[in-house]
């Protein structure tokens, strides 16, 4: 997996790409959102529109990253998850803590 | 249903595998299931297990390092997944919810959970030679 940074109106952008399963990288996701959280970047918008595979070391990784920045005073929001990511979210009842926004601007949007 | 079924038993070795297998997978949950978002469901479950089966397990001669085999009957699928290796962590609970399972993840420990939260069984058993079976199953709402 792979993870692209970017910034917008004071909100980071990690765009994600490949898979989230089981490749010792997804945990890197964690990582780099505690960075971010030491760097005092607690807004955080992932968007999921390139990844091709999504299990439970995704949803892992995701939750980690989420509850870290809520622990800090921020927020995660996702944007552009595929059918089978809303699935998931909606099935694990994730959906009522991540919100998943058509677009990245949407989802910027609503941390205002 | 007068086209030829689809393939059922699959011997896997690696990730690769289990993605080449994915077409077949898909193929023989939409044989039965017309409905995309149950087969969306189906495919994750199934892929989740193998991958643990893949994380988790030893090669042994003569045995693929994941055995899946699909099951069609009484309105479910059900997928049989096998490895050989350590035993699996499965949590007796039945369900889980995001307060008190999902959000307390820290380390690892969510494929079974995830799995028992998309299908409607999740059992498991472990045999002789350190054999872990993983069975699970999902009701289809159509045909």
């Amino acid at each position: 997996m792979r993870i692209n940074e970017s910034s917008k109106d004071g909100v980071v952008i990690l765009t994600l790409s490949g898979k989230m399963m089981l490749d010792g990288k997804s945990a890197s996701l964690h990582d780099y959102v505690k960075n971010l959280i030491k760097e005092s970047k607690t807004k955080v918008v992932i968007d999921m529109g390139k990844i091709t595979w999504f299990g439970s070391t995704g949803l892992g990784a995701l939750l980690a990253s989420y509850t870290s920045l809520k622990d800090n005073g921020g927020d995660l929001k996702v944007a552009r998850a595929t059918r089978k990511i809303q699935s998931v979210f909606m099935f694990t009842q994730i959906i009522k803590v991540l919100e998943n926004y058509e677009s990245v601007d949407e989802a910027i949007a609503a941390f205002k | 249903m007068s086209e030829q079924k689809p393939k059922q038993n699959f011997y896997l070795n690696s990730f690769n595998e289990l993605e080449l297998a994915r077409k077949s997978i898909i193929k023989f949950c939409r044989f039965y299931c017309n409905n995309d978002e149950e087969v969306d469901i189906i495919e994750m479950a199934i892929f989740e297990a193998c991958h643990n089966a893949f994380r988790y397990g030893n090669k042994r001669k003569n045995k693929s390092l994941c055995e899946l085999r699909l099951i069609y009957g009484n309105q479910s699928i059900k997928a049989i997944v096998i490895n050989y290796g350590k035993e699996f962590e499965v949590k007796e609970k039945e369900s889980f919810s995001i307060e008190q399972d999902f959000l307390q993840y820290r380390n690892g420990g969510l494929g079974i959970p995830l799995i028992k939260t998309l299908m409607d069984s999740v059992k498991y058993l472990r045999k002789s030679n350190n054999m872990n079976e993983l069975i699970i199953e999902k009701k289809l709402t159509n045909k």
